[in-house]
């Protein structure tokens, strides 16, 4: 009974599906190279959202400081 | 009642239902299909790579078109995926979809309308753990039974189109506990921090568990969750943070035979997840849903290894104490106290 984070661990009741995903090698492998894949693309999404909210912020400060002057 | 509360008990309601009918779906159809473990193994993993990985992607779309309504329709899709019982595979597949897609609408509800409270989003993540619990008990071997998550997510449905709060242009999420180093800097030590927190949720020993206490460690952790927004908010995310993480070891430790011990372990444990949402979201506060997206991500590359390695179980201690000591210190970094809105060093 290991559900500790929510989605994290299925060995509940005792259904060991753990390591057996490395008794099909392959088809584990291909997922965790999507799960690269996907890493890549959140990285370039959040460069650019970081970017995008930076510039926010800034223009947000500016017009805040405008008010109050 | 608060406008703001209806809309996050209505979501809080549907975490739990979706995260009921998933795993309804996965051990109460899928699982009683395949005929070796090896295939519930990777229809597992395919589940989580769909339902968590995708939500950085889908959160991003939803960003940049904030009037979808993502929460409903994850629900929808929900739906349509517990109608396709019969086919496990495409049930399986289509239940993570809708399951990411719901997790952004929610996470995106929590994070805009947060006033600057943690509390909102540890509410929110909360009541999943109990969802994820009665689904797998519930689903065990009871496909029959697939009535009952139809009627709670056709219930999930109405409440949240009753009582979702529409997009205006400026809604953006308030909340203020990322440390003042760099963006990147902060994000990286909070993705190490969730990675760890999910691996090491997966190798807690638990030597107690019997039938009787099958409830606690879901319980645990919802409290957990819920606890975490709420004392962050009144004393401090880097305090609680920290000290919640460093407390745990010993509870968890010698809470391996003791099961009243193993459970305020692992309440201490998770509740760092709404701060550790919250961080992210304070980096990026025009972009809710890629944040919420982020953390889930974060959750499944810490969950993949568990998949692939057994952990020797004479290792297991030194590496939880290891481990935690590092999200100990990426939070301490990472994470400012606001207590009560009121920045404190």
């Amino acid at each position: 009974m290991k559900i500790i984070s929510k989605g994290i661990s299925y060995k509940l009741l005792d259904v060991a599906v753990g390591p057996k995903v490395i008794e099909r090698f392959g088809v584990g492998i291909a997922l965790v190279v999507i799960v690269i894949v996907i890493l890549v693309v959140s990285i370039v999404l959040i460069s650019k959202a970081v970017k995008k909210n930076h510039e926010k912020a800034k223009y947000s400060n500016s017009k805040n400081d405008g008010i109050e002057k | 009642m608060n406008k703001l509360t209806k809309p996050l008990l209505a979501y809080t309601f549907s975490h739990f239902c979706v995260d009921f009918a998933c795993f309804f779906v996965l051990f109460g159809v899928f699982k009683v299909s395949q005929n070796s473990l090896q295939n519930v193994s990777i229809g597992f993993l395919t589940y989580n790579v769909i339902a968590f990985g995708l939500q950085p992607i889908i959160g991003k779309i939803c960003d940049d078109n904030p009037r979808i309504p993502i929460g409903i329709i994850g629900c929808f899709i929900v739906l349509l995926g517990l109608f396709a019982s019969g086919f496990p595979w495409i049930s399986l597949l289509i239940c993570a979809f809708g399951n990411a897609s719901f997790h952004i609408g929610g996470g995106i509800d929590n994070l805009r309308f947060a006033k600057g409270k943690i509390a909102r989003s540890g509410i929110f993540v909360s009541s999943g753990a109990l969802g994820v619990f009665l689904g797998t008990i519930v689903g065990n071997g009871n496909k029959a039974l697939v009535y009952l998550p139809v009627t709670i997510i056709v219930a999930s449905i109405i409440l949240i189109a009753l009582f979702a709060v529409k997009y205006e242009d400026g809604d953006v999420c308030d909340i203020s506990i990322a440390s003042d180093f760099p963006y990147a800097t902060v994000l990286v030590l909070i993705f190490v921090s969730i990675m760890i927190r999910s691996y090491v949720g997966g190798i807690i020993p638990m030597d107690w568990k019997t039938a009787s206490f099958v409830f606690l460690p879901a319980t645990s952790a919802f409290f957990g969750k819920a606890l975490g927004g709420i004392l962050g908010y009144k004393y401090g995310a880097k305090n609680i943070g920290v000290t919640a993480l460093m407390l745990s070891i010993p509870f968890l430790y010698f809470g391996k035979n003791i099961a009243l011990l193993s459970a305020i372990g692992i309440v201490l444990f998770n509740i760092t997840m709404p701060i550790t949402l919250s961080v992210v979201a304070s980096k990026l506060p025009y972009n809710p849903g890629l944040a919420f997206g982020l953390t889930t991500l974060a959750l499944l590359c810490g969950n993949i290894p568990s998949f692939f390695i057994k952990v020797p179980e004479i290792l297991v201690f030194l590496l939880l104490l290891v481990l935690i000591v590092i999200s100990s210190i990426c939070v301490l970094l990472s994470t400012k106290n606001n207590i009560n809105g009121d920045e404190v060093l």
